[in-house]
């Protein structure tokens, strides 16, 4: 029984980190510009798709097609900040609401552009990063996912060093907590917002081209991965790295050992209860400083 | 998007519209038989209910619902199961699947409504969501997601097309015209713009603003989860699918192009845009929700008021010519 715990929970934190690396992006964009990005799975979508259309066309090296994916998605962030929700913005502050609808119309958009280019049949990156398993323990774990964990374990500290100890980083910051405060002292808000939303969808396409060779891509994935982001911000608390990264691997977690008492499809349960109940006891999240109340 | 109920025209211009419609409405059975339009417009009408119950919620209680695809499964789910493992005449579905609609309205506002605007969005979709999975591996109860279809449906039972229409159409019509009374006509609706308009001077002229609030999503809940009971007897079929966030998405976008605040604005653009994505499918099935997402962007940017907004701006400007 122990070691069946220990196995679920080596799985879970597996699976958490990714959660994280979602939740990061998402909690960025959410920290600094107040707005719920609905699309954000779908931008991990795109990240993986990026990865099968350069397989399709012939690429073989895992490297490359993850650094290609993560600059398309990048951009296309950088082109949704610009042209869709520069306009929304009124001095320094995005429209909560509209930006919302915004990127829910997004998710109406891409899934089915996705549809339309590629069909509804699941696509599979042929070859690995890496094969075989690695033994924890007595415990085999895949090496894949290994990667992943490492992976999404090493972007979510650079981003966290990147936001504590540069000047854009602090920056970055700067504009989360006063947009105008960070203007006064010279910080282009405008900028900050389109650097922030690129970096948070650079993080989503970063998890899609991990996750590409573990899983299947079809285009309506992206949703399920946005309400996972949503849950690990809110339970992480709004604005805090460290709160997503911890969200994210618990979530893992917590999902994973449920299959030891709960039929497995209910484990999807674990998500939106954990998130509701995060609500409603602690609006602010576990990590965050601003309460979610009036 | 604070839109304030503004008035889509004259009075008179407004009823015109609203005869014109209706008759529409009645005639269409005798325009076309094709038992597919006629469908597809029963459809339409159903999320016409759904999205002017969600404007009633946004538009003049100020409160966000991202489930609303919960109100709408629960109340198809329990008009079905409930009926069925009961054995009760199907006709029974409707106000079952009404009133669960509203105590869901209950059980999400009690727990969530002193959440700010965006935290209580995501709320309302978590309860959707759960409700979802639920639906989905709840085997023995509800089928998973194949769906359910056992139930006795009232239009199998009639029989035909036709008459399963015009109790849609009547249906429809009514409730419609009930929430756009309540929203507009009533002290009730008066108190929920209060409300959204200024909280704390509601809570000081001694609003129990709760009480509204809660009240305002179950009334909400109610006609969503009557416009998901007759979705189940139309279709005669209900699946997880239906407690899904697409559902959600399409109501917004179609409230939200039909102007927010205005509930007959999307009332209306909920039958345009139906009826148009279906007529799209037929070129290519990705097409509808493409042009549904993109429209929406489009509205959010460049009217945020929606088509109901963009009418009254261009009836002032001719007033102002006109002059």
């Amino acid at each position: 029984m122990i070691s069946e715990i220990l196995y679920f929970v080596i799985l879970g934190l597996m699976t958490g980190s990714l959660y994280s690396l979602l939740g990061l992006g998402m909690n960025v964009i959410f920290g600094v510009l107040r707005l719920v990005n609905i699309s954000h799975g779908d931008m991990l979508t795109v990240g993986a798709y990026v990865g099968v259309a350069l397989a399709l066309a012939g690429l073989r090296s895992p490297w490359i097609s993850m650094a290609v994916g993560v600059g398309a998605v990048a951009i296309l962030g950088l082109l949704i900040a610009r042209i869709l929700i520069s306009p929304i913005t009124t001095q320094g502050r995005v429209d909560e609401q509209r930006g919302m609808v915004i990127t829910l119309g997004l998710s109406l958009v891409l899934p089915n552009l996705i549809l339309e280019i590629f069909g509804p049949d699941y696509q599979r990156v042929p070859g690995k990063f890496m094969s075989g398993s690695v033994m924890i323990g007595a415990l085999p774990v895949d090496k894949q996912r290994l990667a992943i964990f490492i992976g999404s374990i090493l972007l979510a500290g650079g981003l966290m060093l990147f936001l504590r100890l540069t000047r854009l980083g602090r920056a970055i910051r700067a504009v989360g907590e006063n947009p105008e405060a960070a203007q006064a002292s010279g910080i282009s808000v405008r900028r900050i917002h389109l650097l922030t939303f690129t970096l948070g969808a650079a993080l989503a396409g970063a998890a899609g081209a991990l996750v590409m060779p573990v899983t299947y891509a079809f285009p309506a994935m992206g949703l399920g991965y946005t309400l996972y982001s949503i849950s690990v911000v809110i339970i992480g608390g709004l604005g805090s790295v460290r709160g997503a990264l911890i969200a994210g691997l618990m979530l893992g977690v917590a999902e994973s050992l449920s299959v030891l008492w709960v039929a497995s499809g209910y484990n999807a349960l674990v998500a939106p209860v954990l998130m509701l109940l995060t609500l409603i006891l602690r609006p602010q999240g576990l990590f965050g400083q601003k309460p979610g109340r009036v | 998007m604070t839109a304030r109920g503004q008035h889509i025209g004259l009075p008179r211009v407004r009823l015109a519209l609203i005869a014109i419609s209706v008759a529409a409405g009645i005639a269409l059975p005798f325009i076309t038989p094709n038992t597919f339009l006629l469908t597809v417009a029963g459809l339409a009408l159903i999320y016409a209910i759904l999205a002017a119950s969600w404007d009633l919620l946004i538009g003049f209680a100020g409160l966000v619902s991202f489930g609303h695809a919960g109100f709408f499964g629960l109340g198809g789910y329990a008009a079905a199961l409930i009926t069925y493992y009961a054995g009760l005449s199907p006709w029974f579905g409707l106000p079952i699947g009404a009133l669960a609609g509203g105590l869901l309205g209950v059980v999400i506002g009690v727990p969530t409504l002193r959440l700010r605007s965006v935290y209580l969005a995501l709320a309302t979709l978590a309860f959707s969501e759960s409700l979802r999975v639920v639906a989905t591996n709840w085997y023995s109860l509800t089928r998973g997601s194949l769906g359910f279809n056992l139930h006795r449906t009232i239009f199998r039972l009639s029989g035909e097309a036709k008459s399963g229409y015009y109790l849609v159409l009547l249906i429809a019509i009514v409730s419609i015209g009930m929430i756009y009374i309540i929203a507009r006509h009533t002290r009730l609706g008066m108190t929920f713009q209060a409300i959204r308009d200024d909280e704390m001077r509601a809570r000081a002229l001694g609003i129990d603003v709760i009480f509204y609030k809660v009240l305002a999503f179950s009334i909400s809940g109610f006609f969503a989860g009557l416009a998901g009971a007759l979705y189940t007897h139309y279709v005669g079929l209900i699946s997880p699918a239906e407690l899904g966030p697409t559902i959600t998405m399409l109501v917004v976008a179609m409230a939200t192009i039909g102007g927010i605040g205005t509930i007959l604005g999307p009332a209306f653009a909920a039958l345009l845009i139906y009826f148009a994505s279906e007529l799209l499918r037929m070129i290519g099935a990705t097409y509808g929700q493409i042009a549904i997402g993109a429209l929406l962007i489009f509205f959010v940017i460049v009217f945020p008021q929606g088509i109901a907004g963009w009418l009254a701006r261009l009836r002032t400007t001719w007033l102002e010519i006109a002059k």
